[in-house]
């Protein structure tokens, strides 16, 4: 019943080290190269690195397996300190993803000829891991897809999901909650033990629970691979620039910061001092690219690596509120419980106090989602998300523009025309109704098509 | 039952049971009906449909009704099922019912404004309805936003309209109670429909939904789960939960003008919005109104509804409270034997 937790950490755990297998696993390539000796050593090298992504996953769910039932004594009273160090894991995560991408432009800088060959089993590797982590999550949720696909309709499918997912949420309520109930049974409890018992994992995993939109596990994999894809584009066909590129990388992870007790100010001011260091360093290289094109392309480039680092940025600020606002909700149910023991009130099914939670659950979420930060954040990670999704549409139309293809932009103004001359022809048909008709206007019935 | 490890378990296995059971009883279920009120295509334009729904005896009101429903999910909800329909109550009541059914916009409709909603779609149907029963005038019975495009309407075409009654429109928006007036303020409309390429997805309408109340799912699904058995019961449920998924999508031109002029400006109440070419002066407005508004409404708050009568010209109004909800106002069992005969009632007074 513990196993959520364990799994959580291992999860973390090997996502870090996967991050670093990778790393690792790219100076080996460099290695390789340098020494002429990539071909003969590609295959060991590949083999090396899958053998190790499968046995980081086997390990989590061995250590899944294995995990007691005393789980509690990893509880940590601070609580916002619980919450920094998931934020610090994933900028670490993504700093780390950073520091591959640097090894990979000292590829490109060096071995310009093998560049691509280079990328292309980088890619290569990387959808194998990608392979590997959905596999293992799907493995997770393969019980509810069993049972679910065959359901008739999906309307029927998603009420059953969302069914599911509620009973998911009461098991880790219960899971949460059974220590306190037992230390009222044997009389132990007291305001000591409930902190001394708190942990804010469950917390998480709570709010995860209920707010499934944000914290998608495949968020910072998502920026990693489409921030490294686009860099490998780029560069791909930006080969003199790749030197002064890695001088500004080697100066942006250097100065990359920590987060600071959840400053967000201080982290964004950072981070804007980052983009315009970035935009200036760029400025010289923009000019002596004569071709608009070119151009354009290179500058959508920038503008989405950009854009999708903000949204990291954003989105786990937003997930620290939810966090924080999950961790009010339990304190105020646990508060509630204690008032119960205290007068020995031991009536009430964890169903009862699963309904208090929720009614607590939407009372401080309503309030958070009512606050002006949180309503300019998702409002921002929104934006930030769908100017990312513009500018891959239009990299990707400029990479088709050559073949006997409509893009979208070219029915754009289609639609545009076609919507204006059906505005006049309807009004010209209006006044021409009305000046030979009677007094009633025509009653013709237009069957639709259905 | 007290709190002990033995009774937590069984409370779990008693909870799976119902999961269960509630896998067996939604298989069963293949198809899910809804708004079965007999009705006839009388008209077409585009993707719109009109309809006029069948009686069986002759309707006693002089004035036939247009039912105006918002662009944001269906008309059906009005016609849930044969004993919760507000459509079947006013027909009862002897009136002789249209309905807008404004279909699913594509890309090629991410152009239509508001003045194409009103000044072509709204006129089109209310000429149509007008000359097809040889009336002047068309009672009009509008929902949510089909209210706020009635009343805009109603001031542009003054001359074609005999009777308003409107139900929680949101016409005033100045104030942040309720989260959708919230979140509004901040949002940037035209990079929502910018990246979403002209067409907002209704799914995404619904995820902004579900978050105004984010329990909500959680509560329905526990009370579900206590119900599975009772075939009729699961069966309202899904009737309710098939609506709630069947949401349009939003033509852009449309939705960002209602967002930014309204929603951002408040321009409606000021008498600054400007549809067609022309401004929209609320003192136009000078047919006898009936604003319905839902006490509990998460959706339009009372303050965004109430303000209509200040601002109107109509001499004979009325603002009438409704306890409820935003759906519950027609859905709710109160509402079969309270709405549609007050509403049937002050119409007849307007005959």
């Amino acid at each position: 019943m513990n196993k959520t937790n364990e799994l959580f950490e291992t999860m973390v755990e090997n996502q870090t080290k996967a991050i670093n297998s990778f790393v690792e696993t790219t100076n080996k390539w460099q290695d390789a190269l340098r020494s002429g000796k990539a071909m003969e050593k590609s295959t060991e090298i590949y083999q090396d690195w899958l053998n190790n992504q499968v046995s980081l996953w086997k390990n989590t769910t061995t250590e899944a397996g294995n995990t007691t039932e005393n789980t509690m004594h990893t509880a940590t009273t601070n609580v916002e300190e619980f919450y920094k160090n998931i934020m610090t894991t994933q900028i670490d995560a993504i700093k780390k993803a950073s520091e591959f991408n640097m090894n990979l432009m000292n590829t490109f800088m060096n071995f310009g000829k093998n560049a691509t060959e280079t990328q292309h089993n980088y890619t290569t590797m990387h959808n194998n891991w990608n392979t590997l982590f959905e596999s293992w999550t799907k493995t997770l949720n393969s019980t509810y897809a069993m049972l679910n696909k065959t359901m008739p309709t999906t309307m029927n499918k998603e009420v059953f999901e969302n069914m599911f997912n509620t009973t998911n949420l009461l098991t880790k309520f219960q899971e949460y909650y059974t220590p306190y109930m037992n230390s009222w049974k044997n009389g132990s409890f007291n305001m000591d033990s409930m902190k001394n018992m708190f942990d804010p994992t469950y917390t998480k995993k709570l709010t995860e629970e209920m707010f499934s939109t944000f914290f998608n596990g495949n968020t910072w994999n998502t920026l990693i691979e489409s921030n490294t894809k686009m860099l490998n584009d780029f560069f791909a066909n930006q080969k003199n620039t790749s030197k002064d590129f890695q001088d500004f990388w080697n100066v942006y992870t250097e100065k990359f910061p920590t987060l600071l007790n959840a400053d967000w100010t201080k982290y964004t001011d950072s981070y804007k001092n980052m983009t315009t260091s970035y935009t200036e360093l760029f400025a010289p290289v923009m000019k002596l690219v004569s071709n608009e094109k070119e151009k354009e392309s290179m500058t959508l480039t920038l503008d989405t690596i950009d854009k999708t680092t903000e949204y990291s940025v954003k989105l786990a600020q937003l997930q620290y509120h939810l966090y924080t606002t999950g961790q009010k909700v339990s304190e105020e149910l646990s508060t509630l419980m204690m008032e119960k023991a205290k007068n020995n009130d031991w009536t009430g099914t964890t169903q009862t106090w699963f309904n208090e939670w929720i009614k607590i659950s939407e009372k401080h979420f309503t309030t958070l989602f009512g606050t002006t930060e949180f309503s300019k954040l998702k409002s921002e990670l929104l934006t930030l998300t769908l100017t990312v999704k513009k500018n891959i549409e239009k990299q990707f139309e400029s990479r088709i523009e050559h073949l006997p293809l409509v893009v979208k932009s070219e029915i754009e103004e289609l639609y545009e025309t076609i919507h204006q001359l059906k505005k006049t022809i309807k009004t010209m048909e209006t006044k021409f109704n009305a000046t030979t008709a009677t007094t009633t206007p025509k009653t013709t019935a237009k069957k639709a098509t259905v | 039952m007290s709190l002990n490890n033995a009774n937590i378990i069984q409370e779990l296995s008693d909870h799976t049971a119902k999961l269960i059971k509630g896998f067996d009883s939604l298989n069963e279920i293949k198809e899910v009906d809804i708004a079965t009120t007999p009705k006839s295509l009388v008209y077409a334009e585009d993707k719109l449909k009109l309809y006029r729904y069948d009686r069986e005896t002759k309707a006693t009101y002089k004035t036939p009704v247009l039912i105006v429903y918002a662009l944001v999910n269906t008309y059906k909800m009005l016609d849930l099922q044969p004993d919760r329909s507000y459509v079947k109550n006013l027909l009862d009541a002897g009136l002789d019912v249209y309905l807008i059914d404004w279909g699913n916009p594509t890309k090629i409709d991410k152009y239509l404004s508001i003045d194409d909603y009103v000044n072509q779609y709204i006129d089109h149907c209310v000429d149509f309805v007008r000359a097809a029963n040889k009336v002047d005038k068309v009672n009009i019975l509008s929902i949510c936003q089909g209210g706020t495009l009635s009343i805009i309407y109603s001031a542009l075409h003054p001359e074609k309209v005999k009777n308003l009654v409107t139900h929680v429109t949101p016409v005033d928006f100045s104030g942040n109670d309720g989260l959708l007036f919230r979140w509004s303020k901040d949002m940037d409309f035209k990079a929502l429909v910018d990246g979403f390429n002209g067409i907002i997805p209704g799914s995404f309408l619904n995820d902004g939904f579900e978050m105004l109340k984010p329990m909500m799912k959680f509560q329905k699904s526990q009370g579900l789960m206590n119900s599975m058995e009772d075939k009729t019961k699961l069966l309202n449920f899904l009737r309710m939960e098939r609506w709630i998924n069947e949401s349009p999508d939003q033509a852009g031109a449309c939705f960002l003008q209602f967002m930014q002029d309204l929603y951002q400006e408040n321009k409606l109440i000021k008498n600054e919005l400007e549809v067609g070419g022309h401004v929209v002066n609320l003192k136009a407005v000078t047919m006898p109104v009936l604003n319905i508004y839902a006490s509990e409404d998460h959706l339009v708050p009372p303050s965004a509804t109430t303000p209509l009568n200040d601002h109107i010209g109509s001499k004979d109004n009325e603002v009438y409270r409704f306890e409820g909800g935003h759906i519950g106002v027609f859905v709710g069992s109160r509402t079969q034997k309270e709405l549609a005969p007050k509403v049937s009632q002050w119409l007849k007074d307007r005959d």
